[in-house]
Protein backbone atom coordinates (compact mmCIF):
# COMPACT_ATOMS: atom_id res chain seq x y z
CA UNK A 1 0.00 0.00 0.00
CA UNK A 2 1.32 3.62 -0.77
CA UNK A 3 -0.07 6.97 0.54
CA UNK A 4 -1.83 8.59 -2.66
CA UNK A 5 -2.76 11.81 -1.59
CA UNK A 6 -3.90 13.58 1.45
CA UNK A 7 -6.42 11.87 3.89
CA UNK A 8 -7.21 11.80 7.85
CA UNK A 9 -8.88 9.97 10.32
CA UNK A 10 -9.84 10.42 13.65
CA UNK A 11 -10.03 13.63 15.96
CA UNK A 12 -9.33 15.96 18.57
CA UNK A 13 -11.64 14.35 21.39
CA UNK A 14 -10.28 12.39 24.61
CA UNK A 15 -9.12 9.56 23.90
CA UNK A 16 -9.27 10.01 20.54
CA UNK A 17 -6.35 10.68 17.70
CA UNK A 18 -6.23 12.70 14.97
CA UNK A 19 -3.77 11.34 11.83
CA UNK A 20 -3.07 13.44 8.97
CA UNK A 21 -0.91 11.52 6.15
CA UNK A 22 0.59 12.78 2.95
CA UNK A 23 2.39 12.49 0.25
CA UNK A 24 6.08 12.76 0.87
CA UNK A 25 9.73 11.02 -0.94
CA UNK A 26 10.35 9.98 2.52
CA UNK A 27 9.21 8.74 5.92
CA UNK A 28 8.48 11.14 8.98
CA UNK A 29 6.63 11.00 11.17
CA UNK A 30 5.55 13.55 13.58
CA UNK A 31 3.70 14.02 16.89
CA UNK A 32 2.27 15.80 19.44
CA UNK A 33 0.42 14.03 22.34
CA UNK A 34 -0.81 15.24 25.62
CA UNK A 35 1.18 12.25 27.57
CA UNK A 36 3.94 13.07 25.15
CA UNK A 37 6.84 12.48 27.89
CA UNK A 38 5.11 9.24 28.99
CA UNK A 39 3.78 7.15 25.87
CA UNK A 40 5.86 8.55 22.65
CA UNK A 41 7.90 5.97 22.72
CA UNK A 42 4.73 3.29 22.83
CA UNK A 43 3.28 5.67 20.23
CA UNK A 44 5.93 5.63 17.93
CA UNK A 45 6.11 2.20 18.03
CA UNK A 46 2.35 1.72 16.86
CA UNK A 47 2.43 3.39 14.04
CA UNK A 48 5.89 2.14 13.00
CA UNK A 49 4.43 -1.60 13.51
CA UNK A 50 1.04 -0.44 11.79
CA UNK A 51 3.11 1.01 8.68
CA UNK A 52 5.36 -2.05 8.50
CA UNK A 53 2.55 -4.40 8.24
CA UNK A 54 0.87 -2.23 5.54
CA UNK A 55 4.13 -1.72 3.96
CA UNK A 56 4.14 1.93 3.74
CA UNK A 57 8.42 3.23 3.22
CA UNK A 58 7.61 6.81 2.53
CA UNK A 59 5.04 9.99 3.67
CA UNK A 60 4.60 12.53 5.90
CA UNK A 61 2.47 11.12 8.94
CA UNK A 62 1.47 14.14 11.20
CA UNK A 63 -0.05 12.29 14.62
CA UNK A 64 -2.22 14.73 17.05
CA UNK A 65 -2.99 12.49 19.93
CA UNK A 66 -5.07 13.03 22.83
CA UNK A 67 -4.73 10.14 24.69
CA UNK A 68 -5.32 6.97 22.45
CA UNK A 69 -4.59 3.93 23.27
CA UNK A 70 -2.94 1.40 21.29
CA UNK A 71 -5.68 0.29 19.23
CA UNK A 72 -7.24 3.81 18.41
CA UNK A 73 -4.20 4.99 17.04
CA UNK A 74 -3.80 1.98 14.93
CA UNK A 75 -6.86 2.02 13.82
CA UNK A 76 -6.52 5.69 12.50
CA UNK A 77 -3.97 5.29 11.01
CA UNK A 78 -4.96 2.32 8.82
CA UNK A 79 -8.19 4.43 8.23
CA UNK A 80 -5.91 7.60 7.20
CA UNK A 81 -3.85 5.32 4.96
CA UNK A 82 -7.02 3.65 3.27
CA UNK A 83 -8.61 7.01 2.68
CA UNK A 84 -5.44 8.05 1.16
CA UNK A 85 -6.09 5.37 -1.28
CA UNK A 86 -10.06 5.86 -1.76
CA UNK B 1 -30.73 -20.61 25.96
CA UNK B 2 -31.18 -17.16 25.63
CA UNK B 3 -28.88 -14.85 27.47
CA UNK B 4 -30.00 -12.76 30.56
CA UNK B 5 -30.15 -9.76 29.26
CA UNK B 6 -32.51 -6.30 30.96
CA UNK B 7 -30.40 -3.82 29.40
CA UNK B 8 -28.85 -3.26 26.49
CA UNK B 9 -26.75 -0.10 25.91
CA UNK B 10 -26.16 1.44 22.76
CA UNK B 11 -22.24 2.83 22.28
CA UNK B 12 -21.36 4.97 19.16
CA UNK B 13 -18.91 2.37 17.28
CA UNK B 14 -16.89 5.65 16.28
CA UNK B 15 -15.81 6.80 19.95
CA UNK B 16 -12.99 5.03 21.50
CA UNK B 17 -13.62 6.38 24.80
CA UNK B 18 -16.76 4.57 24.97
CA UNK B 19 -16.13 2.02 23.59
CA UNK B 20 -13.09 0.96 26.07
CA UNK B 21 -15.40 1.57 29.26
CA UNK B 22 -18.48 0.11 27.50
CA UNK B 23 -18.46 -3.48 29.51
CA UNK B 24 -17.81 -1.20 32.78
CA UNK B 25 -21.19 0.31 32.95
CA UNK B 26 -23.46 -2.71 34.29
CA UNK B 27 -25.72 -3.15 30.91
CA UNK B 28 -25.74 -6.51 30.20
CA UNK B 29 -25.50 -6.09 26.48
CA UNK B 30 -23.62 -3.60 24.87
CA UNK B 31 -24.61 -2.42 21.21
CA UNK B 32 -21.68 -1.26 19.43
CA UNK B 33 -23.73 1.18 16.79
CA UNK B 34 -22.26 1.05 13.24
CA UNK B 35 -25.80 2.64 12.00
CA UNK B 36 -27.75 5.72 12.92
CA UNK B 37 -24.88 6.87 15.29
CA UNK B 38 -22.51 6.96 12.83
CA UNK B 39 -22.55 10.02 9.70
CA UNK B 40 -21.41 8.31 6.20
CA UNK B 41 -18.49 9.67 6.03
CA UNK B 42 -16.91 7.98 9.22
CA UNK B 43 -18.38 4.83 8.61
CA UNK B 44 -15.02 2.96 7.47
CA UNK B 45 -13.30 4.20 10.32
CA UNK B 46 -15.95 3.09 12.54
CA UNK B 47 -15.72 -0.41 11.47
CA UNK B 48 -12.09 -0.55 11.39
CA UNK B 49 -11.88 1.20 15.34
CA UNK B 50 -14.27 -1.57 16.11
CA UNK B 51 -11.96 -4.44 14.62
CA UNK B 52 -9.19 -2.87 16.44
CA UNK B 53 -10.75 -2.27 19.51
CA UNK B 54 -12.13 -5.93 19.72
CA UNK B 55 -8.26 -7.04 19.26
CA UNK B 56 -7.22 -4.90 22.37
CA UNK B 57 -9.92 -5.06 25.10
CA UNK B 58 -11.51 -7.69 27.17
CA UNK B 59 -15.18 -6.84 27.38
CA UNK B 60 -15.51 -9.44 30.22
CA UNK B 61 -18.46 -11.25 30.09
CA UNK B 62 -20.87 -8.65 28.92
CA UNK B 63 -23.25 -9.43 25.72
CA UNK B 64 -21.93 -7.82 22.90
CA UNK B 65 -23.77 -6.44 19.76
CA UNK B 66 -23.11 -4.63 16.59
CA UNK B 67 -25.65 -2.72 14.90
CA UNK B 68 -24.67 -3.21 11.38
CA UNK B 69 -26.92 -0.97 8.57
CA UNK B 70 -29.67 -1.77 6.59
CA UNK B 71 -29.55 -4.13 3.23
CA UNK B 72 -30.89 -1.26 1.28
CA UNK B 73 -28.01 1.04 2.68
CA UNK B 74 -24.42 1.37 0.76
CA UNK B 75 -22.59 -0.12 4.16
CA UNK B 76 -24.29 -3.60 4.97
CA UNK B 77 -22.30 -5.98 2.99
CA UNK B 78 -18.98 -3.83 4.20
CA UNK B 79 -20.38 -3.99 8.04
CA UNK B 80 -20.81 -7.62 7.82
CA UNK B 81 -17.33 -8.18 6.05
CA UNK B 82 -15.66 -6.64 9.30
CA UNK B 83 -18.34 -7.77 12.04
CA UNK B 84 -18.83 -11.46 10.84
CA UNK B 85 -14.72 -12.03 12.22
CA UNK B 86 -15.50 -10.03 15.70
CA UNK B 87 -15.86 -12.17 19.13
CA UNK B 88 -19.58 -11.22 19.64
CA UNK B 89 -22.74 -12.69 20.45
CA UNK B 90 -25.19 -11.15 18.08
CA UNK B 91 -25.72 -8.59 14.96
CA UNK B 92 -28.36 -6.17 15.13
CA UNK B 93 -29.89 -6.27 12.17
CA UNK B 94 -31.41 -3.15 11.26
CA UNK B 95 -34.63 -2.64 9.45
CA UNK B 96 -34.96 -6.29 9.56
CA UNK B 97 -36.76 -7.61 6.78
CA UNK B 98 -37.07 -11.77 5.69
CA UNK B 99 -35.01 -10.76 2.84
CA UNK B 100 -32.37 -9.02 4.62
CA UNK B 101 -32.43 -11.47 7.47
CA UNK B 102 -31.86 -14.69 5.03
CA UNK B 103 -29.08 -12.34 3.43
CA UNK B 104 -27.17 -11.80 7.13
CA UNK B 105 -27.82 -15.43 7.50
CA UNK B 106 -25.74 -16.83 4.28
CA UNK B 107 -22.80 -14.72 5.98
CA UNK B 108 -22.98 -16.31 9.95
CA UNK B 109 -23.32 -19.84 8.47
CA UNK B 110 -19.30 -20.33 9.70
CA UNK B 111 -19.55 -18.17 12.72
CA UNK B 112 -20.89 -18.62 16.41
CA UNK B 113 -22.82 -15.17 15.94
CA UNK B 114 -26.58 -14.92 16.43
CA UNK B 115 -29.08 -12.14 15.15
CA UNK B 116 -31.63 -9.74 16.43
CA UNK B 117 -33.93 -8.40 14.28
CA UNK B 118 -34.64 -4.68 14.85
CA UNK B 119 -38.33 -4.20 14.46
CA UNK B 120 -38.89 -0.49 13.18
CA UNK B 121 -41.54 -0.32 10.47
CA UNK B 122 -45.32 -1.13 10.74
CA UNK B 123 -44.31 -3.72 7.74
CA UNK B 124 -41.84 -5.70 9.67
CA UNK B 125 -44.26 -5.53 12.65
CA UNK B 126 -47.22 -7.05 10.10
CA UNK B 127 -44.69 -10.02 9.59
CA UNK B 128 -42.64 -10.05 12.89
CA UNK B 129 -43.70 -14.00 13.05
CA UNK B 130 -43.01 -15.00 9.27
CA UNK B 131 -39.32 -12.59 9.87
CA UNK B 132 -38.70 -14.52 13.64
CA UNK B 133 -39.68 -17.82 11.83
CA UNK B 134 -37.48 -17.00 8.90
CA UNK B 135 -33.81 -17.90 10.18
CA UNK B 136 -33.06 -20.71 13.44
CA UNK B 137 -30.07 -17.92 14.39
CA UNK B 138 -32.52 -15.21 15.43
CA UNK B 139 -32.95 -15.06 19.22
CA UNK B 140 -34.54 -11.69 19.67
CA UNK B 141 -35.85 -8.79 18.52
CA UNK B 142 -35.23 -5.07 19.41
CA UNK B 143 -38.30 -2.71 19.24
CA UNK B 144 -37.12 0.87 17.48
CA UNK B 145 -40.13 3.23 17.82
CA UNK B 146 -38.58 6.36 16.46
CA UNK B 147 -38.90 5.24 12.96
CA UNK B 148 -41.71 2.84 13.58
CA UNK B 149 -43.83 5.77 14.40
CA UNK B 150 -42.19 8.28 11.85
CA UNK B 151 -43.34 5.16 9.65
CA UNK B 152 -47.41 5.53 11.10
CA UNK B 153 -47.07 9.19 10.57
CA UNK B 154 -47.81 9.54 14.41
CA UNK B 155 -46.03 11.37 17.11
CA UNK B 156 -44.28 9.50 19.94
CA UNK B 157 -45.49 10.79 23.83
CA UNK B 158 -44.26 10.72 27.05
CA UNK B 159 -47.02 8.03 27.86
CA UNK B 160 -46.27 6.34 25.03
CA UNK B 161 -49.56 4.91 24.29
CA UNK B 162 -49.11 5.20 20.58
CA UNK B 163 -47.02 2.34 20.94
CA UNK B 164 -48.73 0.34 23.49
CA UNK B 165 -49.61 -2.57 20.41
CA UNK B 166 -46.55 -2.57 18.91
CA UNK B 167 -44.77 -3.29 22.63
CA UNK B 168 -47.80 -6.01 23.15
CA UNK B 169 -47.45 -7.44 19.65
CA UNK B 170 -43.87 -7.92 20.14
CA UNK B 171 -43.89 -9.39 23.67
CA UNK B 172 -46.10 -12.10 22.81
CA UNK B 173 -45.23 -13.21 19.24
CA UNK B 174 -41.42 -13.23 21.09
CA UNK B 175 -42.79 -14.99 23.86
CA UNK B 176 -44.65 -17.52 21.86
CA UNK B 177 -41.61 -18.52 19.88
CA UNK B 178 -39.15 -18.16 22.63
CA UNK B 179 -37.00 -15.06 21.73
CA UNK B 180 -36.41 -12.47 24.10
CA UNK B 181 -37.51 -8.73 23.60
CA UNK B 182 -35.56 -5.38 24.32
CA UNK B 183 -38.03 -2.81 24.29
CA UNK B 184 -37.35 0.89 22.56
CA UNK B 185 -34.94 3.69 23.92
CA UNK B 186 -36.41 6.16 26.29
CA UNK B 187 -34.90 9.06 24.26
CA UNK B 188 -34.87 11.69 26.94
CA UNK B 189 -32.07 11.03 28.60
CA UNK B 190 -32.57 14.02 31.26
CA UNK B 191 -36.09 12.63 32.23
CA UNK B 192 -35.13 9.74 35.31
CA UNK B 193 -39.00 9.71 36.19
CA UNK B 194 -39.84 9.46 33.08
CA UNK B 195 -37.63 6.59 32.30
CA UNK B 196 -38.62 4.75 35.03
CA UNK B 197 -42.52 4.48 34.37
CA UNK B 198 -41.68 3.90 30.33
CA UNK B 199 -39.69 0.68 31.42
CA UNK B 200 -42.45 0.18 33.80
CA UNK B 201 -45.16 0.20 30.96
CA UNK B 202 -42.67 -2.10 28.80
CA UNK B 203 -42.08 -4.69 31.63
CA UNK B 204 -45.69 -5.09 32.58
CA UNK B 205 -46.38 -5.57 28.19
CA UNK B 206 -44.28 -8.41 28.44
CA UNK B 207 -41.21 -6.99 27.20
CA UNK B 208 -38.16 -8.63 28.82
CA UNK B 209 -35.39 -6.10 28.25
CA UNK B 210 -34.71 -2.16 27.25
CA UNK B 211 -32.40 -0.47 25.27
CA UNK B 212 -30.04 2.85 27.28
CA UNK B 213 -28.97 5.50 24.70
CA UNK B 214 -26.89 6.97 27.92
CA UNK B 215 -25.23 4.66 30.36
CA UNK B 216 -27.31 7.07 33.27
CA UNK B 217 -30.41 4.85 32.44
CA UNK B 218 -28.69 1.25 32.61
CA UNK B 219 -29.14 1.21 36.79
CA UNK B 220 -32.61 2.32 36.23
CA UNK B 221 -33.36 -0.09 33.82
CA UNK B 222 -31.58 -2.86 35.31
CA UNK B 223 -33.92 -2.28 38.44
CA UNK B 224 -37.07 -2.32 36.63
CA UNK B 225 -36.20 -5.77 34.79
CA UNK B 226 -35.04 -7.39 38.14
CA UNK B 227 -37.70 -9.33 40.19
CA UNK B 228 -38.82 -7.11 43.15
CA UNK B 229 -37.19 -8.05 46.59
CA UNK B 230 -41.53 -8.71 47.36
CA UNK B 231 -41.45 -10.58 44.33
CA UNK B 232 -38.43 -12.59 45.31
CA UNK B 233 -39.42 -13.17 49.24
CA UNK B 234 -43.45 -14.31 47.32
CA UNK B 235 -41.55 -17.29 45.00
CA UNK B 236 -39.28 -18.51 47.88
CA UNK B 237 -42.08 -18.85 50.05
CA UNK B 238 -44.22 -20.76 46.69
CA UNK B 239 -41.07 -22.66 46.24
CA UNK B 240 -40.58 -23.93 49.78
CA UNK B 241 -44.25 -24.55 50.26
CA UNK B 242 -44.30 -26.59 46.82
CA UNK B 243 -41.29 -28.44 48.08
CA UNK B 244 -43.49 -29.52 51.43
CA UNK B 245 -46.92 -29.90 49.51
CA UNK B 246 -44.38 -32.68 47.41
CA UNK B 247 -43.56 -34.42 49.98
CA UNK B 248 -46.92 -35.06 51.05
CA UNK B 249 -48.08 -36.13 47.46
CA UNK B 250 -49.84 -33.04 46.57
CA UNK B 251 -50.14 -31.25 43.56
CA UNK B 252 -52.43 -28.33 44.64
CA UNK B 253 -51.92 -26.58 47.96
CA UNK B 254 -52.95 -23.77 49.49
CA UNK B 255 -50.84 -20.87 50.92
CA UNK B 256 -51.98 -17.22 52.64
CA UNK B 257 -55.57 -18.66 52.37
CA UNK B 258 -54.82 -18.70 48.37
CA UNK B 259 -54.65 -21.47 46.01
CA UNK B 260 -51.13 -22.57 44.65
CA UNK B 261 -51.07 -25.08 41.24
CA UNK B 262 -48.15 -25.82 38.71
CA UNK B 263 -48.47 -22.47 36.22
CA UNK B 264 -47.74 -19.96 40.02
CA UNK B 265 -45.16 -22.69 40.85
CA UNK B 266 -43.58 -22.24 37.30
CA UNK B 267 -43.47 -18.71 37.75
CA UNK B 268 -42.16 -18.79 41.07
CA UNK B 269 -39.24 -20.78 40.16
CA UNK B 270 -38.93 -18.53 36.95
CA UNK B 271 -38.54 -15.38 39.66
CA UNK B 272 -36.04 -16.73 41.27
CA UNK B 273 -34.12 -17.95 38.20
CA UNK B 274 -33.90 -14.26 37.34
CA UNK B 275 -33.15 -13.25 40.55
CA UNK B 276 -30.29 -15.47 40.50
CA UNK B 277 -28.86 -14.32 37.50
CA UNK B 278 -29.35 -10.67 38.17
CA UNK B 279 -26.88 -11.92 40.95
CA UNK B 280 -29.87 -10.86 43.72
CA UNK B 281 -29.23 -12.90 46.61
CA UNK B 282 -32.76 -14.94 48.43
CA UNK B 283 -31.26 -17.60 50.40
Amino acid sequence: MEILKHAQAGSLESNDVLIQVDVLDTLNIELTSIVFDEFSEEIYRVVNETLNELKITKGHILINDRGALDYTIKARLISAIERSNA
Amino acid sequence: MLPYIRSALFIPANNPGMIQTSHLLEADAIIFDLEDAISPSQKDSARILLKEAFSFIDFQDTIKIVRINPMDSPFFFDDIKIVKDLDIHYILLAKADIESVKELEKHLIDTNIKIITLIESTKSLLYLKEILLTSSLIDGVLFGAEDYSLDLKISRSLLGDEIMVARQIIAYTCSALNKFSIDTPFTDTDNEQGLYNDSVVAKRYGMSAKACINPRQVDTVNKVFSPTSKEIHDALEIVMANEEALEKGLGVFSLNGKMVDAPIVNRAKLVLDQARKAGLSYE
